[in-house]
């Protein structure tokens, strides 16, 4: 391999691609623009849900217990008539995703010391909001039972006593968030967002470089020099590996100062886990490149893959522990599941690049394997 | 010019469009993929659940209730795993991922539980993805206050004097998707994400194509309109992830996964692939922006991602800010996630579905209104 070959390769990408303005611009953009949408839009929790509330009691005790569900940021209330079977609709309309019908005689069930039931319907076609507006259901509901019981036990045996702290306290939990300690979704979601973007943009900066120069035909100019094939695969690689780093940094410092997630691991260590991820993301877009032989084919493989790794495979929203075994083999196939553990690692919770070297090695092994690959696949004369 | 005339041209131009796909094997054996295989691959997608949760568990106590304590913990949940009383050992595990959340309970449990002294347990929980991490605590703490009252209750039942609270049971009853299948979510917002990318991205990068060669002039100067043009463009590629969503769903969703079907196949179809041709002119739009292939991709996933990422399928829209709620309404993907999952899991009728799909066709018409406007204006 000659390096001043490779030099002279890297400079003609450079000013092929100082030339068109256009991509120049996006290829700096569109990680921060991305980085800026998906954050504001994904990082809301699940709020101002809108709530259909059927009261048959209308008392204090029942105003009181739906009022609880209306008081926090959660849920939001959806008129609609008293009739249950229009209430019903509204679920299936869009308009509400909870209901909740409390029955008739539900103040004085509870002021005789009964069990009450309520009746909670949930929209269960969008799987994970459902589960958490159950979770908020239950735990507003065992809030509410914890007073009840606490009023109950007090004006039953009396407020110190020890029965009563029994029944209402059993037991404390103390509970401490480690790395996150506000909860928030920010400090989750902006983090893994680089992962996500940079196995979108770089790819598809480098998508076409190579089969835009089989479809124009320009390859003969290389088909008939001295350079070699790896070298003309490296001289399209640098530049692309050189942009996507700068965007790496500059999401790492919207992710810290914009965001304000904090860093809590070794700089050297983050840098030198994004470089492994960029050429490995970078190589994998050469080697769709160097595979087809259209660039419409190159940018439609090169997204549909970027999309299909970084948001089902790689346990952006839900850890990969409860996919079934194809699909945690398949994450395998990319690197976007290691780098995800990295950045939840090393950039969250701090850890030593001692305890991330498999996945380090990991992503090297992709870079290595996508670029082998891309090298075999790739003639400088095309087959017509 | 005759309309039987102009149909011929276009489906005449539509019919290369397909050899042309049909030529490209990479293409064509990616979009059969798309529509089959990473459909039923989806069925798998990990869920946001405990799931058999690795947890920590550090106990000081070493008594009866402490054990029973442990023991009664549901497997369903979680993984206990016992740990040594090491500080070192537990912080490593954390951050390598390999436990989720550390349980501590305390010297003296047992002793402070029956004596009505309310034992402090401790939790730590990796909170570096915070939705599990909620969900791990809150439930964490429910099931503990349910286990301990039982134990109280035991012994106090056991000394001949039962309690009876008064307690509010919640009967929750989840609609559309009973046991909260998560592959019948899964696999229709992943069949959304690839129909929104597809009829997206086909038709920008076949315009683009041509431009970038050259043979889109050839084609202006042949007795064929500009509008005729780009409609065969697009209506080829709709036409392509019609026949795709139908194998994805009749076939992959309802025949393979059990995805339910309990609306109408005609009101799903004929929705489907007015989405298809809405988003399609988003793409005809994109392809006016672009002058090569390189620019289409980037602007295509400018476009695409917050589509989809944004739209109803992994965010919900009324939680977003007011903001980004205005921005969300241009998508027309928004309106067609409520129609599909509406008509597939919901039974919704067109009775319910029509102000949604009014939205999304109005959307539509702009985009390609604007789309064929900027098209034929290139080339004046």
């Amino acid at each position: 391999m000659n390096l001043l070959r490779v030099r002279t390769l890297v400079a003609k990408e450079v000013s092929e691609a100082l030339r068109d303005r256009l991509y120049l611009t996006l290829a700096f953009f569109l990680p921060v623009l991305l980085m800026l949408v998906f954050t504001y839009g994904m990082t809301s929790n699940i709020d101002n849900v809108g709530v259909v509330i059927v009261d048959e009691d209308q008392s204090a005790a029942s105003r009181e217990y739906t009022q609880r569900f209306l008081s926090t940021r959660h849920f939001k209330q959806v008129e609609v008539t008293h009739a249950s079977t229009r209430a019903d609709a509204a679920l299936a309309a869009y308009q509400a995703r909870l209901l909740i019908w409390v029955g008739s005689g539900f103040e004085r069930q509870l002021q005789n010391g009964q069990p009450v039931k309520v009746s909670v319907q949930i929209d269960g076609a969008f799987t994970e909001p459902a589960r958490t507006i159950g979770g908020y259901v239950e735990a507003i509901n065992a809030q509410a039972n914890q007073d009840l019981r606490q009023r109950y036990a007090a004006v039953q045996w009396g407020a110190r006593a020890s029965l009563t702290r029994q029944v209402t306290h059993p037991v404390q939990l103390q509970t401490r968030y480690l790395y996150n300690p506000e909860l928030r979704s920010v400090a989750m979601i902006a983090p893994a967002l680089m992962m996500m973007i940079l196995m979108m943009c770089p790819p598809l900066l480098i998508a076409v470089s190579v089969v835009r120069e089989k479809e124009s035909g320009s390859i003969y100019n290389i088909a008939s020099s001295t350079v070699t094939r790896l070298e003309f695969l490296l001289g399209k690689l640098v530049p692309v590996v050189a942009i996507g780093m700068v965007n790496g940094f500059m999401l790492w410092a919207l992710v810290a100062f914009w965001f304000d997630v904090p860093f809590r691991g070794n700089a050297l260590a983050f840098t030198l886990a994004l470089l492994l991820y960029v050429i490995a993301t970078s190589s994998m877009g050469l080697l769709v490149s160097s595979a087809v032989k259209t660039q419409q084919a190159a940018i439609i493989i090169t997204t549909m893959t970027a999309v299909i790794a970084s948001m089902q495979f790689a346990g952006l929203y839900a850890p990969l522990e409860t996919a079934d075994p194809v699909n945690q083999f398949i994450s395998h196939l990319f690197p976007a599941a290691d780098f995800l553990r990295v950045i939840r690692g090393i950039y969250v919770r701090g850890a030593g690049i001692e305890v991330f070297w498999p996945e380090m090695l990991a992503m090297a092994a992709y870079g290595a394997i996508a670029l082998t690959l891309a090298h075999t696949l790739f003639h400088k004369r095309t087959a017509t | 010019m005759s309309l039987r005339r102009w149909l011929t041209q276009v489906s005449a131009l539509m019919t290369k469009e397909w050899k042309q796909l049909y030529r490209d094997r990479a293409l064509l054996s990616f979009v059969i993929f798309i529509f089959t295989l990473d459909i039923l691959l989806a069925s798998g997608a990990p869920a946001l659940d405990l799931k058999q949760t690795p947890i920590g568990i550090i106990d000081r106590d070493h008594s009866t209730l402490s054990r029973e304590l442990i023991y009664k913990l549901p497997a369903q949940q979680f993984t206990v795993v016992p740990m040594a009383d090491q500080d070192q050992a537990v912080s490593h595990a954390l951050e390598r991922g390999e436990l989720r959340g550390v349980l501590t309970i305390p010297h003296g449990f047992e002793k402070d539980l029956l004596r009505a002294q309310s034992p402090a347990l401790q939790l730590v929980v990796d909170a570096s993805d915070a939705n599990l991490g909620f969900l791990l605590s809150s439930y964490t703490e429910r099931i503990l206050f349910t286990l301990s009252g039982e134990l109280v209750g035991g012994q106090a039942a056991a000394q001949g004097r039962p309690v009876v609270l008064p307690q509010i049971d919640i009967q929750s009853r989840t609609r559309f998707n009973p046991s909260l299948t998560e592959s019948w979510y899964a696999t229709l917002s992943e069949l959304l994400t690839m129909v929104t990318v597809a009829c997206i991205l086909l038709p920008a990068a076949a315009l683009v194509r041509e431009k970038e060669r050259g043979t889109v002039e050839q084609l202006l100067v042949s007795p064929l309109s500009p509008l005729q043009i780009v409609l065969a463009k697009a209506f080829a590629m709709t036409s392509v992830v019609l026949l795709g969503s139908l194998v994805a769903v009749g076939l992959v969703m309802h025949q393979l996964v059990g995805v339910p079907f309990v609306g109408s196949p005609w009101v799903f179809f004929s929705l489907i692939a007015l989405y298809a041709i809405t988003s399609s002119g988003l793409g005809v739009l994109a392809s006016t922006f672009a002058r090569n292939s390189g620019q289409v991709g980037l602007i295509v996933v400018l476009l695409v991602m917050p589509i989809i990422m944004l739209s109803g399928t992994w965010s919900l829209r009324e939680s977003m800010p007011d903001w980004l709620q205005n921005m969300v309404a241009f998508s027309p993907m928004t309106y067609f996630v409520d129609i599909a999952y509406g008509v597939l899991l919901k039974g919704s009728d067109m009775a319910v579905l029509w102000p949604k799909a009014l939205k999304m066709s109005m959307l539509g018409l702009a985009f390609w209104a604007l789309g064929v406007y900027r098209f034929q204006r290139q080339f004046r």
